[in-house]
């Protein structure tokens, strides 16, 4: 049985200590902005910029196309620089669209951990920079990781399909369950329902119901206060529903942590008894003589 | 108009600039170029306007498509439920259950977040008035639908890591209410599990095979026919991007993937948890320690938080630990027989029980130290409770350590400094645990004191 041992690493790695050097954001289209470049994770940052360069782009025929009807090369010059500017500054927004609709980004990834850990330090991280001492994946590692990406796609279909078919043999044992499970649920809300106890829950009856309910005492979730909100219409309601969302109190409900605690068990030669005097004594089974603790919390 | 206004704006033009805008007045006066009339720029402005809103509203508004019929149904429990209502359970509940047959009505999907938020709701009602059974059940209906949907592959890709997510929600919900058999509950467990890891291994390419492998390897009955699995503690050298495993014989170098395991990475790895926890209660040690040893180098690759992996270091060690305290009640049975000329004993099984015993052992003791080593490079101030209680358990799991070798000093100090720390992050149980370990080490201590011939027999 092996065990995996955490590394030894310095968590610390890639953040300078002291002085904050601030490097220049990746980015293959968007190099003419220099430092100005937001961080690979800012999508909007990223996609508004590029379309910024781009609108500027089609400005720059716009204007070239304005200078028309005049003689000399300087004119000339101008508006045929303008196109290549123009040119050039699409070419580089295409570039920037092509790398940013591709399904995987390293320097995504890259610049979505750094912010997740500045975060977990307790820093505040910059909307558009990610955290300032961050400094992005060299090209060559974004390109090997990019590789692998492709090769691993290949490998991931292979899976994909055969997991398909082993997921699709065990469909049918879920839909018999889940049938019955339905059937059985109806058939518990509809009892429920006609009791006598149910027949007789309305508004008018709630005064005498209310103090009697069997409540669940260990039972965590709070109890919904509408204080001063109103519910009175679907917008209204709409909004509480929103901020008491089940699934996300849900989540919050079956976020577990556990810890198990070893206990030394003192194993005494005279703790042991054989059951049977006489031999054959089958092994173990008949003195269990340790139980094992586990602690959740 | 344009025309003469245009006209007479550059009447008078003067310097380069001001004639090239001239010409383009009289170009346009020439050939009759349409501008662009105000009606058409509002037209414009409007349309930009109202697709941009458009936009925004569908991206990032809030969506609830209740129907209005449910919606006016839901309110209604709501407010039977809340303060107003003076928590009328049961009214809320009827109301849910109108609800929910509504939605039928409706055909509202029943995969949708809508339906599925009645159902808890409905589940949550039950619980509250003390039908857990009825509650367990609608969690049951939830997550075969969400079975179904995830085996048939009838929903698009992008959505399906979050039904998964929702499904080990409802998982754990499920084996924290089951009180009946454990068996059915692990199970279970290990059924929804195993989907959610094919998912990961599905979008992880090479290191899927490997996932799968252990996958197996991890719900085998006879975990011997797994030969590469070795018998020897491998060591996890982490990088940015990769994790190295390394032991005498080989070196296993594994491209860390955190998106794989997203969304659902930290549902995936406390079910997996209680897995283990079930495995226990069951008297598996040995699945509880495979379990939770692929849970490491998982949660190694997929970038949980380092508390979080050493946490999980430290539960590896303490299950090492049960593993050296069975073989030592092995052992002292088969001494026992042995003093007593038994015919059962066998030599070679103790001599099988004393070697797995210093084994398990030594790893336990690996994983504990492991665990203080790693801890110390994190800087004070980027810590956090799950970094003290990691230490507090790593520094009482060496204390009974010592105590299990008979080092009584080293282990009343290590068990002190267990107390102290556990105080200090409120670890209350372990405060507990490590004042009857101090209580154990001090009756250990008088006993060998009276009789010393006993214990060096």
């Amino acid at each position: 049985m092996g065990v995996i041992l955490p590394g030894s690493e310095s968590p610390a790695d890639r953040t300078s200590k002291g002085k904050t050097r601030f490097y220049v954001r990746p980015s293959f289209g968007l190099t003419l902005f220099g430092p100005f470049v937001p961080a690979s994770d800012c999508l909007p940052g990223l996609y508004g910029l590029t379309a910024f360069q781009l609108v500027s782009a089609l400005g720059m025929f716009y204007a070239g196309r304005r200078i028309r009807f005049r003689q000399g090369f300087r004119f000339k010059l101008l508006k045929y620089a303008t196109y290549a500017t123009g040119t050039y500054l699409v070419f580089q927004s295409g570039l920037e669209i092509a790398r940013l609709s591709l399904p995987h980004d390293p320097y995504f990834d890259d610049a979505r951990r750094a912010r997740l850990e500045a975060e977990a330090r307790g820093e505040r991280p910059s909307w558009w920079f990610g955290p300032l001492n961050w400094k992005p994946i060299p090209y060559k590692q974004y390109s090997a990781e990019m590789d692998r990406w492709i090769t691993n796609a290949e490998t991931s279909n292979g899976i994909g399909e055969h997991l398909e078919a082993v997921q699709a043999s065990r469909n049918h044992t879920f839909t018999k369950m889940y049938a019955g499970i339905r059937e059985l649920n109806k058939k518990k809300a509809a009892e429920l329902l006609a009791t006598d106890e149910y027949r007789n829950v309305t508004e008018e009856t709630k005064s005498t119901r209310v103090k009697n309910l069997n409540l669940n005492n260990t039972y965590v979730r709070a109890n919904i206060e509408l204080g001063k909100v109103e519910i009175n219409n679907e917008a209204d309601f709409l909004l509480v529903w929103g901020q008491l969302e089940p699934w996300e109190n849900f989540a919050l409900e079956t976020d577990i942590s556990l810890r198990f605690i070893p206990q030394r068990t003192i194993h005494r030669p005279e703790d042991i008894v054989f059951l049977d005097p006489a031999p054959p004594v089958d092994e173990e089974s008949e003195f269990v003589d340790s139980q094992y603790p586990e602690d959740s919390e | 108009m344009l025309r003469r206004i245009a006209g007479k704006r550059f009447a008078k033009p003067s310097g380069s600039l001001a004639r090239f805008i001239n010409y383009q007045s009289q170009y346009a006066q020439a050939y009759q170029i349409p501008r662009r009339t105000w009606p058409k720029k509002l037209a414009i402005t409007l349309g930009v306007l109202s697709v941009g809103l458009g936009a925004g509203y569908y991206f990032y508004w809030p969506k609830h498509t209740f129907p209005t019929t449910v919606a006016a149904i839901l309110r209604k429990g709501l407010w039977a439920e809340s303060d107003k209502g003076e928590f009328d359970f049961q009214l809320a509940l009827k109301y849910y259950l109108a609800a929910l047959d509504e939605c039928h009505e409706q055909n509202v999907s029943r995969l949708s977040d809508e339906y599925t938020g009645i159902q808890l709701k409905i589940a949550e009602m039950y619980e509250r008035m003390n039908m857990t059974e009825n509650s367990l059940s609608i969690y049951s209906e939830i997550s075969a639908a969400y079975m179904i949907a995830l085996t048939s592959h009838g929903i698009p890709e992008d959505r399906r890591p979050h039904i998964i997510q929702k499904d080990l929600r409802l998982v754990i919900k499920m084996a924290e209410l089951h009180k009946g058999d454990p068996a059915i509950t692990k199970a279970m467990l290990m059924t929804h599990l195993m989907v959610a890891q094919e998912e990961v291994a599905k979008r992880s390419g090479k290191l899927g095979e490997r996932i799968l492998h252990q996958q197996n390897y991890n719900s085998a009955a006879n975990p011997e026919q797994f030969e590469d699995q070795g018998d020897s503690s491998f060591a996890a050298t982490s990088s940015d991007s990769e994790i190295v495993l390394t032991n005498a014989d080989e070196t296993i170098t594994a491209y860390k993937n955190p998106q794989a395991w997203l969304p659902f990475r930290d549902e995936l790895f406390n079910a997996r948890d209680l897995f283990v926890a079930i495995c226990l209660s069951l008297g598996d040690i040995e699945m509880a320690v495979r379990s939770k040893l692929i849970s490491t180098e998982w949660m190694i690759l997929a970038e949980c938080d380092l508390p979080e992996i050493l946490m999980a270091t430290c539960n590896l060690g303490s299950l090492m630990y049960l593993l050296a305290e069975r073989s030592e009640s092995q052992e002292a049975i088969l001494r026992k027989l042995q003093t007593e000329k038994r015919p059962e004993f066998s030599v070679l099984e103790l001599a099988e029980a004393v070697k797995n015993r210093a084994y398990t052992l030594g790893e336990a003791k690996k994983c504990y130290t492991s665990v203080l080593a790693n801890a110390k490079m994190i800087p004070t101030n980027e810590r956090y409770n799950t970094l003290d209680e990691a230490i507090g358990l790593a520094t009482y799991g060496l204390g009974v350590i010592h105590l299990h070798a008979g080092e009584y000093a080293e282990a009343r100090q290590m068990l002190r400094q267990a107390r102290l720390r556990a105080k200090g992050s409120g670890f209350d149980s372990l405060v507990q645990e490590a004042e009857q370990e101090l209580a154990k080490v001090d009756e250990e201590e008088a006993k060998e004191m009276v009789q010393p011939e006993t214990a060096l027999a």
